[in-house]
C-alpha cells in the first residue's frame, strides 16, 4: 500500500471513530426517559419549548437530530447552556476551560517524562540491582494510590498543615508566572505520579530488550562509553513506545481529570463535563465530549505520523499501558 | 431559592447560651476588628455558595448570590437592625386609616446606572413588573428564559391596583388591609429597584441596572464582577464619596473547604457560610485570630415541605408521624455541631409567629402510633422518597440522618438522588412527595405568609390575573396565587383567616396573638415540618468598615443577614 | 505449594481478608456502619469503642470500611468479570476471524477508547439512572446494576483490545495453522488452542482491571453518582472531603483500604504476568 493511501485510510478510520463517538453520545441522550426541552426550559411555555425543540432538532428522529447537531458543531456552534436567566455559549466555556486543561496536561507530561526518563534509563542500566528494585517498588506503590487520594493528601499536608501552596483555583500566566505555577504544582503532581510509574516501566522494559540486541554488544566492543551507548543506541530506539503511550494519555488528561479538577477547583474541561451532567445540560455534554474525542483522535494521528508505520504490536502495547 | 437541605444539634447549656446571645445582641462578632480610617481603592474577591442564574424578576437569586446582586441593586425600603422597615430609595410611605391605601414617594436626585432618573414612573413599572402585570401586557418576558414575573407575584398579590399620582409618587391600593405593607414591599431584600430600561428591555436577565454603589461589569453562572459607581447618591459621614472599593468579584465556591482556606490565606477578602451544613467551619473560624467572623441571628427557618397533593403526606397521620420522628436535638448535635437551637415551633423565637403550642416535636412513641394509624387508615405502609443533592457531601449526610430517624419510627424512606438543577426544577411547582427547603425567614411575616396560605391575594375576585386567566387558557396554568409559593399545596381556612386578620391588625400585640393562633393551627395539622434553625456568617480578612455605614434614613443596618453584608462602606486594609 | 515472596503473601492475605469481609462482613460483630454515635462525633483513631475512629456524622469508620468492602469488591468483580468475558469474546473473535469483523471490532474499541473512562462512566451512569416518575427513587440494587453495566461498557474495549492483541500473536503460530489445515472446526480451534493460551494474559490484566474499577467507582462516588444508600470506600472519601482540615483520619481510613487493595491486585497482576513471561520464554 502506498504511503499516501495508508494515511488517507488512517485519517478516514479516525474520522469514522469520531463520527461514531458523537453519534453514540447523541443516541445516549435520546435514551433519557425525560423530555429534553422540558429539562432545558423548566419554566418555559409549551410554545417556547416547541421553538427550542425545532432549533435543536429534538423534534426530529435521532439521525436528524444528530445531523443538525453535527452541522452546527463543524461550524463552531457548540450549543448553549440554559439556565433561568438566559444562556451561555458552550464554546465560551470551552475557550475558558481548554487552556487550563491543556496547560495542566502539558505540565503533567513534562514532569512525568522528565522524571520517568532518567529513572527508566537508570533502572534498565542497573536492572535487577538495588537501585532498580528501589525505583520499581517505590513507583509501584505510588502508582497504586489513586490520584485523588494523592491530591487529598497533598491538600492536607502542603496546603493546610504547612500552608505552602494555595489549595484551590487557577491563576492564568498573566497573574504572574510564579502565581500560575503555585496553583498548578499540586494538581500536576497528583496527575503525574501514576504516569511516572507507567512510563518508567515501559522504558525500562524496552531498554532491557534493546540492551540485549547485537548492535549494543557491537558498540560496547568498539569501546564506546556506557553513557553514549545508553542514550544514543538504546534510549533512542526504545523511546517509541514511551512516546506513544504519552501521546495517548493526553486525551484522557484533558477530559478525564474530573476529580482532580474538582478537588482543586481548577475548572478545566473535565469540570465542564461534570457541570454539564450535574446541571443536565445535555447539549453541552454532547459537544464537550465531542471535543475531548477530537483531541484523542488528534493525538492518535500525531502518534501515527511521528512513528511512521505503526505495527500492531506497538499499538497493542500502548493500550496495555 | 436557598440551599437545599438545611438543618442540624447539641448540649443544652451551650444551646441556651447561643440562643441568649442571638436574641439579646442580634449579632455576634469574633476575632480581630478592622482599622477605622477608610482607605480608598482596591479590588477584592468574595467567596459565595450560590450561583448567578440571572437578574430579572423570575431569576430568584439565593442568599449569598443575593449579596452580590445587592451591590448593584438597592431596595425601596430597608430593614433597620431592630427589624423596623424604613424608607430607603423611597423618601416616605404613608397609609390611609384603613391600611388599604399606601402612598409611596420616591427620594429626589437618585439616578440609575444608565443615567435615567428614579421617579414615579420607575416605581410604578417596578411594582407592575413584580406583580406580573407587565408580563401579561407583553412588556417583559420576551426573552424565552424569563417567562413570568416570578415569585414577586405571590408577594404582591394583595395589591388591587397601582396608580402613579405624581412625578415622584405612586399610590398602592390593597385588597385586604395590610398594616405593615412596607414589609411586603421589602420582600426580605429581594424587591430590587430596577431601571425601566432593564425591566422592559431584552436583556432583563443578563444586564442588571440599578442604583447601587457598584455597577455591573460582567457575570457568568459562577461569577459576578462589579465596579465602583462614580455617581453613587450616598455619602459617608464626612461627606466623602462612596463606595471606597474599586471593585468586587463574587466567586461561586460550593464546597466549604475552599472558602475556608481562601479566606485564611487571603485569596478571598471575605466569604459567607451557612450553619446548615458548615457549622464545623464556622466554629473553627470563630476561634481563628487572623479572621473576623460575624454571625446573623438564628432567623432562618428551613422547612420540610410535605406535599398535600399526593400520598402519603396528604394524610395528617403521615405528616404527624414524620414530624414526631425527627430527633431535633440529635440533629443539632450531629449535623450542626451544636450551633443553633432545637426547634420547638415552625419558626424561631425571634419571629412574631413563634408559638410552641401544637408543635409535633420529637416523640418516637407518638411517631410510631401515627405510623400505625396511617397504615390503619390507608392499608399501606408509610413510605416516601426523600430528595437530596448527591454531589454534596452535606446534603447526603443530612438525607441519611433524616432517613435513619424516620425509619426508626417505622417509615420506609427511599433516598432520591438529584442534581441541584433537577431539585429546583421539580420544586416549583412541587412534584416531590416532600422537600426540605429554606424559604421562611426573618422576625416579621411578610416573607412567611405567602408560603403558607393558598392564595396571597386573600381571595380577591377582581384580581387582574384571574381575569386574564379567564381570557387566555394558557395563563390558568401560571399558578400565580398558590402552588408556586405554598409548595406544600395545602388550604387551611382556619389558619388562613387568622393570618389575614393578623396582617390587617395595626395593634402589634393583637396581631401577635392572631399570628400565634395561626401557628398553632398549622402545627396541629403538621402542614409543614422542620428540624433546625439556621444562621449565616461572614468571615473576613483585612477589611475595614464592615457594618459601620448606617441607613439613609438613619439608624444602623442589620450587620449580616442571609444576603451577607452591605459593601458600600467597606474598605480594604491590604 | 508455590513459593511466593513476602509482598505476594501480603497481597494474597489482604485480598483474602477483603473477600472475607465482603462475603461474611455482615456476620462479624461490627457495629452497624450507618448508626450515628452522637456522643462520639469525629473521635480519632484507636478510640475506645471505635478502633478507627468516627467521622463527623458519628459513623464508625471501621464498620463503614468493612461494609464498604462489600460494595467496592462486588462491583469490581462483577464489572471485570462481565467486561472481561464480553471483551475477550469480541477480541478473540475479531483477531481470529480477521477481515471485516476485525475492522468493525477495532473501530468499536477505538470509539470506546476515545472517550476518557471516567467521562464515559459518568455519562452512562447519569443517563441510565434517570427515572421517569420522579418520586420513584431509583432503588439501590438498580443503581448498583447501572454502575456495573457502565463500568463493564468502559472495560469492554480496553480488555477487548488486549484479548485481540494476545490472540493475534497466537493465531499465527504453527499449531493453529496445523489444526486448521487438518480441518479442525474454528470453534474448536478457539476453545482448544487459543483460549488456553490467551487466558493467562487476560487473568493478569483482570487483576489490574479490578484495581482500575475500584478507583473508578470511588471517583464516581466522589462526583456524587455512586451508590447513595450504602457504604463504599469512594462514598466514605466523598463524605469525608469537608473533614479534611478538622479530622483528616476520616479520609485516611478509606484511602488506606483502597490503596492497599489496589496495590495488592496490581502486585498479583504483575506476579501472574511474570509467571507468564517465564513460561513463554521457555516455549
Amino acid at each position: 500500500m502506498s504511503k499516501i493511501g495508508f494515511w488517507l485510510q488512517r485519517i478516514a478510520q479516525l474520522l469514522i471513530v469520531l463520527l461514531l463517538v458523537t453519534f453514540g453520545v447523541s443516541l445516549l441522550l435520546r435514551l433519557i426517559p425525560v423530555d429534553l426541552a422540558t429539562i432545558l426550559l423548566p419554566v418555559g411555555t409549551e410554545e417556547e419549548r416547541d421553538i427550542l425543540r425545532n432549533e435543536l432538532g429534538f423534534d426530529k428522529g435521532p439521525i436528524g437530530y444528530y445531523l443538525q447537531w453535527l452541522g452546527n458543531f463543524v461550524q463552531g456552534d457548540f450549543g448553549k447552556i440554559y439556565f433561568s436567566g438566559g444562556t451561555e455559549e458552550v464554546s465560551d466555556h470551552l475557550k475558558n476551560a481548554m487552556p487550563r486543561s491543556l496547560l495542566l496536561m502539558v505540565y503533567t507530561q513534562v514532569l512525568a517524562l522528565a522524571i520517568a526518563i532518567p529513572l527508566g534509563v537508570l533502572s534498565a542500566y542497573r536492572a535487577g540491582r538495588r537501585a532498580d528494585k528501589i525505583i520499581s517498588n517505590t513507583l509501584f506503590a505510588l502508582s497504586s494510590i489513586p490520584n485523588f487520594a494523592i491530591a487529598l493528601l497533598l491538600v492536607i499536608f502542603i496546603g493546610v498543615k504547612f500552608a505552602w501552596l494555595p489549595t484551590l483555583g487557577y491563576a492564568p500566566i498573566s497573574d504572574g508566572v510564579w502565581e500560575h505555577f503555585k496553583h498548578m504544582i499540586m494538581p500536576v503532581i497528583s496527575l503525574s505520579l501514576g504516569l511516572i510509574a507507567t512510563y518508567t516501566r515501559l522504558l525500562r522494559a524496552d531498554m532491557i530488550a534493546a540492551l540485549r540486541e547485537d548492535y549494543v554488544t557491537m558498540a560496547a566492543s568498539k569501546g564506546l562509553s556506557d553513557r553514549r551507548i545508553l542514550w544514543r543506541h538504546v534510549f533512542r530506539p526504545s523511546s517509541m513506545t514511551l512516546l506513544t503511550s504519552a501521546a495517548l494519555s493526553m486525551g484522557g488528561l484533558i477530559g478525564g481529570a474530573i476529580v482532580i479538577e474538582s478537588i482543586f477547583a481548577t475548572y478545566g474541561v473535565g469540570f465542564e463535563v461534570f457541570a454539564a451532567i450535574a446541571g443536565r445540560q445535555y447539549v453541552a455534554l454532547q459537544s464537550t465530549v465531542a471535543v475531548i474525542a477530537l483531541f484523542y483522535v488528534f493525538f492518535n494521528l500525531v502518534v501515527d505520523i511521528s512513528s511512521g508505520f505503526v505495527d500492531p504490536r506497538t499499538r497493542d502495547r500502548r493500550v496495555n499501558a | 431559592m436557598k440551599k437545599l437541605f438545611t438543618g442540624g444539634r447539641r448540649k443544652v447549656a451551650a444551646v441556651m447560651a447561643i440562643a441568649l446571645v442571638a436574641s439579646l445582641s442580634q449579632v455576634t462578632t469574633s476575632g480581630a476588628s478592622g482599622a477605622s480610617t477608610p482607605k480608598r481603592g482596591g479590588n477584592i474577591t468574595v467567596g459565595i455558595f450560590d450561583s448567578f442564574p440571572g437578574f430579572c424578576m423570575a431569576d430568584n437569586l439565593a442568599n449569598s448570590a443575593l449579596m452580590g446582586a445587592r451591590t448593584i441593586y438597592e431596595t425601596w425600603v430597608e430593614q433597620r437592625a431592630d427589624g423596623k422597615i424604613v424608607p430607603y430609595v423611597l423618601k416616605s410611605f404613608e397609609h390611609s386609616a384603613d391600611y388599604k391605601t399606601w402612598n409611596l414617594v420616591v427620594r429626589d436626585g437618585i439616578k440609575f446606572h444608565d443615567g435615567t432618573p428614579v421617579d414615579g414612573t420607575a416605581l410604578l413599572l417596578n411594582l407592575q413588573a413584580s406583580r406580573g402585570a407587565l408580563y401579561l401586557n407583553g412588556l417583559i418576558g420576551k426573552t424565552p428564559k424569563s417567562p413570568s414575573s416570578g415569585t414577586g407575584a405571590g408577594f404582591s398579590a394583595n395589591i388591587a391596583d397601582v396608580i402613579q399620582t405624581g412625578a415622584m409618587s405612586v399610590t398602592v391600593k390593597l385588597y385586604n388591609a395590610e398594616a405593615n405593607y412596607p414589609d411586603s414591599l421589602y420582600a426580605s431584600g429581594r424587591n430590587f429597584v430596577r431601571s425601566v430600561g432593564q425591566i422592559t428591555g431584552a436583556t432583563c436577565s443578563t444586564v442588571p441596572v440599578g442604583t447601587g454603589a457598584f455597577k455591573y461589569v460582567s457575570h457568568k453562572l459562577t461569577e459576578l464582577v462589579v465596579a465602583k459607581n462614580e455617581n453613587y447618591w450616598r455619602k459617608d459621614a464626612k461627606g466623602g464619596a462612596l463606595p471606597y472599593l474599586d471593585g468586587i468579584t463574587f466567586t461561586f465556591l460550593p464546597d466549604a473547604q475552599p472558602r475556608v482556606s481562601g479566606v485564611k490565606s487571603g485569596s478571598l477578602a471575605a466569604t459567607m457560610f451557612s450553619s446548615a451544613s458548615e457549622a464545623k467551619q464556622i466554629l473553627a473560624l470563630q476561634k481563628d485570630k487572623k479572621v473576623t467572623t460575624i454571625s446573623s441571628p438564628l432567623d432562618y427557618y428551613p422547612t420540610i415541605w410535605l406535599n398535600h397533593k399526593v400520598a402519603p403526606f396528604s394524610s395528617k397521620n403521615a405528616r404527624l408521624a414524620f414530624s414526631h420522628s425527627l430527633d431535633r436535638a440529635k440533629w443539632l448535635k450531629v449535623r450542626q455541631k451544636g450551633l443553633g437551637t432545637v426547634p420547638d415551633s415552625i419558626v424561631g423565637p425571634n419571629n412574631i409567629m413563634y408559638n410552641k403550642k401544637g408543635y409535633a416535636g420529637y416523640d418516637l412513641k407518638k411517631a410510631k402510633e401515627y405510623v400505625a394509624a396511617y397504615t390503619a387508615e390507608t392499608g399501606k405502609a408509610l413510605e416516601f422518597s426523600l430528595p437530596y443533592v448527591s454531589a454534596s457531601a452535606d446534603s447526603t449526610a443530612n438525607a441519611q440522618l433524616m432517613k435513619e430517624m424516620a425509619e426508626a419510627a417505622g417509615m420506609k424512606v427511599n433516598l432520591l438522588s438529584q442534581t441541584t438543577a433537577e431539585a429546583i426544577q421539580k420544586a416549583f411547582p412541587m412534584q416531590y412527595q416532600m422537600l426540605p427547603l429554606l424559604l421562611m425567614e426573618g422576625t416579621g411575616t411578610a416573607f412567611i405568609v405567602p408560603f403558607i396560605v393558598s392564595d396571597t391575594s386573600g381571595g380577591n375576585p377582581t384580581h387582574f390575573l384571574r381575569g386574564a386567566a379567564k381570557l387566555s387558557p394558557a395563563l390558568a396554568g401560571l399558578q400565580i396565587f398558590y402552588s408556586i409559593l405554598n409548595i406544600s399545596s395545602f388550604k387551611d381556612e382556619v389558619s388562613e383567616n387568622l393570618l389575614f386578620a393578623a396582617r390587617a391588625e395595626p395593634n402589634a400585640a393583637k396581631a401577635k396573638k392572631l399570628y400565634q393562633q395561626a401557628t398553632e393551627q398549622l402545627q396541629k395539622e403538621a402542614h409543614v415540618a422542620n428540624i433546625s434553625f439556621l444562621q449565616y456568617t461572614l468571615s473576613y480578612n483585612k477589611l475595614g468598615g464592615v457594618g459601620e455605614l448606617g441607613l439613609a434614613a438613619g439608624g444602623p443596618r442589620r450587620l449580616i443577614t442571609n444576603f451577607g453584608i452591605d459593601w458600600t462602606g467597606v474598605w480594604s486594609t491590604k | 505449594m508455590p513459593k511466593f515472596t513476602k509482598p505476594t503473601w501480603f497481597a494474597i492475605g489482604w485480598l483474602g481478608l477483603m473477600l472475607f469481609f465482603s462475603l461474611f462482613g455482615w456476620l462479624l460483630p461490627f457495629k452497624p456502619w450507618n448508626f450515628v454515635f452522637e456522643d462520639d462525633l469525629e473521635v480519632g483513631l484507636f478510640s475506645s469503642g471505635h478502633l478507627l475512629g468516627t467521622d463527623s456524622n458519628g459513623y464508625d469508620l471501621l464498620s463503614s470500611a468493612v461494609a464498604g468492602t462489600r460494595m467496592s469488591i462486588f462491583i469490581a468483580i462483577a464489572a471485570v468479570g462481565l467486561g472481561g468475558f464480553i471483551g475477550s469474546v469480541l477480541g478473540i473473535l475479531a483477531a481470529y476471524l480477521r477481515g471485516k469483523i476485525d475492522t468493525v471490532m477495532v473501530t468499536i474499541f477505538n470509539v470506546g477508547l476515545s472517550v476518557p473512562n471516567l467521562v464515559l462512566a459518568l455519562a452512562l451512569v447519569s443517563v441510565l439512572a434517570t427515572n421517569v416518575d420522579i418520586n420513584q427513587a431509583v432503588p439501590t440494587w438498580r443503581r448498583v446494576m447501572v454502575l456495573i453495566m457502565s463500568l463493564t461498557i468502559v472495560l469492554i474495549p480496553i480488555l477487548g483490545r488486549i484479548a485481540r492483541g494476545a490472540t493475534l500473536s497466537w493465531s499465527g503460530r504453527e499449531f493453529v495453522t496445523a489444526a486448521r489445515s487438518m480441518g479442525m472446526k474454528d470453534s474448536k480451534i478457539i476453545l482448544k488452542h487459543i483460549v488456553p493460551n490467551v487466558l493467562p494474559a487476560l487473568i493478569a490484566v483482570a487483576f489490574l482491571a479490578v484495581g482500575v474499577v475500584i478507583i473508578a467507582e470511588a471517583s464516581l462516588s466522589i462526583l456524587g453518582v455512586g451508590i447513595p444508600d450504602g457504604a463504599s470506600w469512594g462514598g466514605m472519601i466523598a463524605r469525608g472531603r469537608n473533614d479534611l482540615e478538622y479530622a483528616p483520619h476520616v479520609l485516611y481510613v478509606p484511602i488506606v483500604f483502597l490503596a492497599l487493595t489496589v496495590i495488592s491486585t496490581n502486585h498479583l497482576g504483575d506476579v501472574v504476568r511474570a509467571k507468564l513471561d517465564s513460561r513463554e520464554a521457555k516455549v
